[in-house]
């Protein structure tokens, strides 16, 4: 309630009675007989639970004027009039003049209640004005920031008409003329109108990409629009500059790894030149091997990566990809080893070869001196199952579940070389043929991959396998 | 003299401060005095007269008190008739406060009664004079 009332009554025995109805509020009352004397304490005051209880006809005022001058002094104190007066042009002038309530006196046994009532009232309504000020104040720093941001917020109505554009929204229609609103429309979803879910899409035109999020708000869609056109066009120079350069790199790379070949026929085992160029050989493999999980990752996310099934011996395939891993794992003193069966399978021979490849790869690097490693195939109901499984470091559940992520590295093995792109291109190329991939692993006991592949792969109208990225 | 006390209780008065009810009385007595000299109706004038002279003993003696509010209630309800509209709701109050036995138990409820009731008479002789007929007549 309010903790200050002003009085201002000329009448000392009205301001004694109006001093004795309030007694019971926890409020200080302050009388004073004049309106000069009001003014200047009004003007004073700097709380806001304060207000004026006024009579009308004081002795230094003219009937009622002197209500508009008070509550020009401070307009956030609200003023209730309390007087003898029943006459209703008295009511209606100094409602008029700015007074919040209008009150006759009638000195009885309800007088304490009905005044005390009528406070109440007042100390409501001004409560609800200072929210009302308050979030008018909030809404207008919101429609300065919605104004001036660049991105474009529209509010439409479920038909797709603009009840309400910034200037952000307004600018790319003029841009883009009417292309952005139709093209908007187009995409609207069909059960647009509910509340709740956000739906975002793209839209490109005439040459310019956005980014257009739309939520229903109270049976409106509230529309959010970024131009994304100079993002678009950056993320694709940087793609086709990473490329090209990785692109170009494989060349040079290709012709080191053939001179060291060349060099290893020259050299005898013995010889400490001989373990020099097999270092060479092994580190321009591991960037071969970092280019090519980088541009197939590329591939697959473009969705360009060509998978060509054709019906393959799996254990030739196995066998062949552990003989050329053989020199890796002697030279770490681990054991590798192979389980091939005669299972046939329709495959990519080159994508296979890129799975069981990565995962002998890991195998080897998280795998520590004097470990086991075994490839493993057996043929299932309808299809096959290969094992890659090792007696490494092993990993942590949490570990395990963001292995496939694109750029997923071990925290407690960061030292070991790797793009973290491995798993990821494993992941879509058994996916791409219609299988799964499984881990299962415990910390310093080992890990096993287990790739189910099915006998027939599912190909599109090409024949070809689709590799698409689901992240 | 009458001026030094009047500019005393004014100067109390804007200093916002309570006054106990033996001023309060003093005042609405003097404001009261100050406005007699109003041009009343003849019969009007004699009921002022029997008024006044009621209050005192209503104010000052317990026993007749009673008997005092009633007769006062009578005079003014015949001046209730005779007053402006602005005067006629604080004057029809007042002698329903006279009729209840609560207003007028204690000295000091009596005393502030009085001082209303000069009051109220003092603002109607300030300004329709209770000739409110002749004026709506006019």
């Amino acid at each position: 309630m309010f903790k200050k009332i002003y009085l201002l009554e000329d009448d000392p025995a009205h301001a004694l009675l109006i001093k004795r109805a309030l007694k019971e509020e926890e409020a200080n009352v302050i009388h004073v007989e004049r309106v000069e004397e009001a003014k200047k304490l009004l003007a004073g005051e700097v709380s806001l639970d304060c207000v004026l209880i006024s009579d009308l006809q004081l002795p230094d005022s003219d009937g009622i004027s002197h209500i508009g001058v008070l509550a020009a002094v401070s307009p956030t104190i609200p003023v209730i009039v309390l007087t003898s007066s029943t006459a209703l042009s008295d009511a209606v002038g100094a409602l008029r003049q700015g007074a919040k309530d209008f009150l006759v006196k009638d000195f009885n046994q309800d007088f304490s209640n009905l005044l005390k009532l009528a406070l109440a009232r007042q100390y409501a309504l001004s409560e609800l004005d200072r929210e009302r000020r308050e979030l008018l104040r909030d809404l207008n720093l919101l429609k300065v920031s919605i104004e001036s941001s660049v991105d474009g917020l529209a509010v439409l109505t479920p038909a797709g008409d603009i009840k309400y554009g910034n200037q952000g929204f307004i600018s790319f229609t003029k841009l883009l003329d009417s292309d952005f609103r139709s093209v908007l429309l187009e995409r609207l979803p069909k059960d647009h109108a509910q509340d709740g879910g956000v739906i975002s899409f793209e839209i490109s035109i005439k040459e310019r990409a956005f980014e257009v999020s739309i939520t229903g708000v109270a049976g409106s869609l509230v529309a959010w629009v970024r131009d994304r056109t100079d993002q678009k066009r950056r993320e694709r120079f940087q793609r086709e500059l990473l490329s090209t350069t990785t692109h170009d790199l494989k060349g040079p790379l290709g012709a080191i790894r053939v001179s060291t070949e060349l060099l290893q026929g020259m050299l005898s085992k013995e010889e400490k030149p001989y373990q020099l160029v097999i270092r060479i050989a092994s580190a321009v493999q591991n960037c071969i091997n970092l280019i090519d999980e980088f541009l197939s990752a590329r591939r697959i996310q473009e969705g360009s990566l060509r998978l060509k099934p054709t019906k393959k011996k799996l254990g030739a395939i196995l066998t062949s990809v552990v003989d050329e891993f053989m020199p890796i794992a002697t030279s770490r003193k681990l054991s590798l080893e192979v389980e091939p069966s005669e299972a046939e399978i329709m495959c990519d021979e080159m994508g296979i070869r890129r799975v069981i490849g990565n995962l002998l790869s890991n195998a080897l690097k998280f795998t520590p001196a004097g470990g086991r490693v075994v490839v493993r195939s057996r043929k299932q109901q309808d299809g096959v199952e290969v094992e890659v499984e090792d007696s490494g470091h092993g990993m942590e559940p949490s570990e395990v579940q963001s292995l496939f992520e694109r750029f997923s590295r071990l925290e407690r093995h960061s030292e070991v070389e790797g793009s973290g792109l491995g798993l990821f291109v494993v992941r879509s190329i058994v996916q791409a043929h219609g299988g799964t991939i499984q881990v299962a692993s415990r910390v310093n006991s080992g890990t096993r991959f287990t790739v189910s592949l099915p006998a027939s792969p599912p190909v599109n109208a090409r024949g070809e396998l689709e590799c698409i990225d689901f992240g | 003299m009458r001026w030094l006390v009047l500019a005393l209780f004014v100067f109390a008065g804007c200093r916002g401060e309570s006054k106990p009810l033996n001023e309060i009385l003093e005042l609405a007595k003097v404001r009261y005095e100050s406005s007699r000299g109003a041009e009343v109706p003849v019969q009007v004038s004699e009921t002022l007269k029997s008024i006044d002279s009621a209050l005192r003993d209503f104010v000052d003696s317990s026993v007749t008190a009673k008997e005092k509010a009633k007769e006062l209630a009578v005079a003014l309800d015949s001046l209730t008739k005779k007053a402006g509209p602005t005067s006629r709701q604080p004057l029809h109050e007042l002698t329903m406060q006279l009729l209840s036995a609560q207003s007028i138990e204690s000295e000091a409820e009596r005393k502030l009664l009085a001082s209303r009731i000069y009051g109220a008479i003092s603002a109607e002789l300030e300004t329709v004079k209770f000739r409110y007929e002749e004026l709506k007549g006019s």
